[in-house]
C-alpha cells in the first residue's frame, strides 16, 4: 500500500483535447463497416470522407477521471462500494476489480454538436449521412475514452500502481442505472455530462467507465466469450 | 412495359436514384429510378402497379441480401434513398387514394429513450414494403402510444428501445396498451431487447432486424 499513501486524498482530472488527438481514418470505419477498399460502394467512401473532413469542426472533446482514495473503497461480493455508495457490477467486472486497492472513475465526452448533425441529415432524408456520422461518432467518443485510459495508466505509473480495463456501466452485466450513482460521485455536469432519469448520459456519445487501481492486479481481457450482450460495443471492437 | 418495370426494381436494388447520379458506376448515364418511375406513369401504368412491381420486388431483394449477410446497412440505406425519391411522384397518388398502403404501423423509441437512428432505419424500410408508418419520434409514453393506435385505427406498434434500463419502460408500456386496447399486436426491437425479454413482457413480437418486423407484416396482410 506504500504507492497508496498518495492517494490519501481523491484525484480528480478534467482535459480538453483538439480533435487530432485521436486517428480515426476511413479504412478504420470502413473495417467496422465490415467492407474493405475494394468492396465499399463509392457512396458510403464518399460520405466517409465528408464526414471525416466537417468532423473536427463540430467536435468538443472532453474527458477526465476521478481516483478515489483507498480508504473511501471496498469491494464485496460482486459490488464494490464507494463512499457508501455500493456498485453492483456482476461477477465478470468484479472478477477483474477484485485485487484492486483504490478505484478510478472516467468519462468522456464529444459534445452534443455532432448528434445534431447527424439528426438533421435523418430528418431530411439523408439516411446514409445520419447513420455512418452517427457510426464515426460512437469509434470517435471510444478513441477518446482509450486516450484518456492511456492518461490515467501514465499517471498511475509515476506512484507505481497499475490499472485494470475499463467496465462501463449497461454491459459485462454491470445495470446501467448504476451511471446515477456514478455520476453523483462526480463532480457537477463533470466534462459537460448530465445523466436523466433513465441513466442516459447527456451528450448521448459519452462514456463512463469504472478501473480499478493498485499494486499487484492485472490487465485482463474482456471476456466477451462469457457475456450474453451480443449487441456489446466491445465485442465489435475487439472481433 | 414489364422491362421499365424490371429497371426500376434494378435502380432500386442497385441505389440508383436518377440520370444525373454517378453511382453505380456500372450505370453511369442510364437513367434511375425517379424518371423510370415517371416513364411507367407516363406509359399509363398505374401507380399501385408501379409500387407494387416496380418498387417492391428491388427492396424485397436488398432485404433478402442484407439479412443473409451479402450486403451491409449502408447499402440497405442507399437502395432506401433511391426508392425514397422515385416514392415522391407517388406520393399524390396515395394523397387521392389511387394507391393504398398496405396498412399503417405506429412506431416510437419508448420513454427515456432519446436514440431514434434504429428505429428510423425500421421506418424507411417498411415504408420502402409498402406500409404507413406513423412515426411518434423518441421519448414516447404510453398514453401517447394508446392515442396513436386509436386515432389511426393501428393493427400493430413497433416500440423501439436502445438502452437496458429504458427497455424496462416497454414492460409498463406493453401492459398499458394491452390492458386499453385488445386488438393491437406490440412488437419490440432494439439493441439490447431478445427474444426473451419480449416473452417476459407479454410483447408480441420481437424482431433482430427491419426485415424480420417487414416479413411479420406481410405475412399478417396475407393470413
Amino acid at each position: 500500500m506504500d504507492s497508496l499513501i498518495s492517494l490519501k486524498q481523491s484525484i480528480v482530472k478534467e482535459f480538453k483535447f483538439n480533435y487530432e488527438a485521436c486517428t480515426i481514418s476511413e479504412n478504420h470505419i470502413l473495417e467496422l463497416l465490415g467492407y474493405d477498399a475494394d468492396t465499399v460502394p463509392e457512396p458510403v467512401l464518399e460520405t466517409i470522407i465528408f464526414i471525416l473532413k466537417e468532423i473536427p469542426n463540430k467536435a468538443r472533446l472532453q474527458s477526465g477521471y476521478k481516483i478515489f482514495s483507498p480508504r473511501k473503497i471496498k469491494l464485496d461480493g460482486d459490488s464494490f462500494i464507494i463512499d457508501n455508495r455500493t456498485f453492483s457490477c456482476g461477477n465478470i467486472i468484479y472478477s477483474s476489480l477484485k485485487n484492486s486497492e483504490s478505484i478510478a472513475f472516467l468519462v468522456s465526452s464529444i459534445g452534443n454538436e455532432i448528434e445534431e448533425w447527424s439528426r438533421y441529415f435523418m430528418d431530411n432524408g439523408e439516411m446514409l449521412k445520419g447513420y455512418l456520422i452517427d457510426k464515426v461518432a460512437s469509434e470517435l467518443v471510444e478513441q477518446l475514452a482509450d486516450k484518456t485510459e492511456l492518461l490515467l495508466e501514465d499517471e498511475l505509473k509515476e506512484i507505481e500502481l497499475k490499472a485494470t480495463n475499463r467496465y462501463s456501466p449497461g454491459y459485462c452485466g454491470w445495470s446501467v442505472a448504476d451511471q446515477q450513482n456514478l455520476f453523483s460521485l462526480l463532480p457537477d455536469r463533470f466534462c459537460g455530462i448530465s445523466v436523466n432519469p433513465d441513466s442516459m448520459m447527456m451528450p448521448i456519445k459519452s462514456v463512463s467507465a469504472v478501473i480499478g487501481v493498485g499494486k499487484n492486479i492485472e490487465k485482463k481481457n474482456y471476456q466477451c466469450s462469457i457475456c450474453e450482450i451480443d449487441f456489446c460495443y466491445k465485442r465489435e471492437r475487439n472481433a | 412495359m414489364d422491362q421499365i418495370l424490371q429497371h426500376l426494381n434494378l435502380c432500386i436494388e442497385r441505389g440508383r436514384v436518377n440520370m444525373d447520379s454517378n453511382y453505380p458506376p456500372d450505370m453511369k448515364g442510364l437513367p434511375g429510378a425517379v424518371e423510370l418511375t415517371q416513364l411507367a406513369l407516363d406509359n399509363g401504368l398505374s401507380a399501385q402497379t408501379v409500387l407494387n412491381d416496380g418498387f417492391l420486388p428491388g427492396m424485397k431483394i436488398v432485404g433478402d441480401k442484407f439479412r443473409n449477410g451479402k450486403i451491409f446497412l449502408p447499402e440497405v440505406l442507399i437502395s432506401a434513398k433511391a426508392m425514397s425519391s422515385a416514392m415522391e411522384l407517388l406520393k399524390p397518388y396515395f394523397q387521392s387514394g389511387e394507391i393504398n398502403y398496405k396498412g399503417k404501423v405506429i412506431m416510437g423509441t419508448v420513454a427515456g429513450d432519446l436514440h431514434d437512428i434504429g428505429k428510423n432505419i425500421v421506418k424507411m424500410v417498411l415504408e420502402g414494403g409498402g406500409w404507413q408508418v406513423v412515426d411518434l419520434g423518441i421519448n414516447v409514453n404510453s398514453e401517447k402510444f394508446i392515442d396513436a393506435i386509436r386515432s389511426n385505427s393501428a393493427k400493430v406498434v413497433g416500440l423501439s428501445a436502445m438502452l437496458t434500463t429504458t427497455m424496462q419502460n416497454m414492460n409498463e408500456i406493453v401492459r398499458k396498451i394491452k390492458s386499453e386496447i385488445n386488438d393491437v399486436k406490440v412488437v419490440i426491437g432494439g439493441a439490447p431487447v431478445t427474444k426473451k425479454f419480449a416473452d417476459s413482457i407479454n410483447a408480441d413480437e420481437y424482431f433482430a432486424d427491419p426485415q424480420g418486423m417487414l416479413d411479420y407484416l406481410n405475412k399478417k396482410t396475407k393470413a
